[in-house]
């Protein structure tokens, strides 16, 4: 099952990986390349919602937060969380992007560890 | 691929095994119903009877899980679970157990087959102490462990620890169908 969005990995010299290849193929979010990347950007239908860049010791972070129902089982519907950490004097600050599937982006400066919606990732080594 | 889940629960067989691993699309709506029998049947038998005096009467606990069904293409983790913070009324309430009884896609050791209206604190061998569903809210959700490998789920067939709830009733309930209740399952996805 696919989903109507993706995301997109933009390098510096202008390639790109992408989420879904065009043969139907899948790419996984831990092959995208951090040396080289520049840009992340997801879609929704078709369409560019939302872009971050990314400079040096910014680490991205990524993931797809999705609600079921406990009576019917079926999806609830996705939060998609994109941002990055970075050490600033010492300091971990993080930026977060919260893209709900009506395009709506709420920008947070941090996770927040009460809230289902903003609760803090269980970070990969190469986001931490 | 996008991950694809299914909520799930045990019932019937021994302790360890259960007999029955029901998927909740097959039923209802609605799709879970507390009564004082063990099966899947949404009907109107077996209901909670009220009690006349000041004791608690429950429904026999159930067993609840989310079970992958397509794989994500990474892993998923962080998983939740809370209510709308809602209610069924005076004297009526959901408990969830505090601890998450061992469930995953190789083992069954955490259940407990429901054999009798008593309480889940002790009555479950799992389950030491238990919660209001309805105290958990977006704003303040359950962690729902996972006993994979990694604790993580990434293949189908995996599922997450055990959810055991059970209903309770008092003198103070009014008798009757109860309006549906929302409960969401919440999980990271890559």
């Amino acid at each position: 099952m696919q989903s109507d969005g993706f995301w997109e990995a933009r390098y510096e010299d202008g390639s790109f990986l992408r989420q879904y290849n065009e043969d139907g193929t899948t790419n996984k979010y831990t092959d995208i390349d951090r040396t080289r990347l520049k840009t992340f950007v997801y879609y929704l239908g078709g369409e560019p919602k939302l872009m971050l860049s990314l400079g040096k010791g910014k680490r991205l972070v990524y993931r797809a937060r999705r609600s079921v129902s406990v009576a019917t089982g079926k999806p609830l519907g996705t939060v998609h969380i994109i941002g990055y950490q970075e050490t600033v004097g010492g300091e971990n600050r993080q930026v977060l992007c919260f893209l709900s599937e009506n395009g709506i982006v709420e920008v947070r400066d941090g996770f927040s560890e009460e809230h289902a919606i903003y609760n803090e990732v269980m970070f990969l080594p190469e986001e931490k | 691929m996008v991950a694809a889940f299914s909520v799930y629960y045990d019932f019937g067989g021994t302790d360890g095994t259960p007999g029955t691993n029901q998927d909740i699309d097959a039923l209802g709506p609605p799709t879970l119903r507390f009564k004082v029998a063990d099966n899947a049947t949404i009907d109107a038998n077996n209901p909670i009877p009220i009690p006349t005096d000041a004791t608690t009467n429950y429904s026999y606990w159930k067993q609840i899980y989310l079970r992958c069904d397509t794989a994500p293409d990474t892993q998923v983790d962080n998983v939740k679970f809370y209510s709308d913070g809602g209610g069924f009324g005076t004297g009526i309430s959901l408990y969830v157990g505090d601890e998450m009884p061992t469930k995953n896609s190789g083992a069954n050791t955490g259940y407990q087959v429901a054999d009798t209206a008593a309480t889940m604190v002790g009555g479950h061998t799992g389950i030491s102490a238990q919660t209001s569903v309805f105290s958990y809210t977006s704003g303040s959700p359950k962690s729902v462990t996972i006993s994979e490998s990694g604790s993580i789920i990434n293949a189908i067939g995996e599922t997450t620890n055990y959810l055991v709830c059970q209903m309770a009733v008092t003198s103070a309930a009014s008798p009757g169908n109860l309006a549906d209740e929302t409960l969401t399952f919440q999980y990271d996805e890559i």
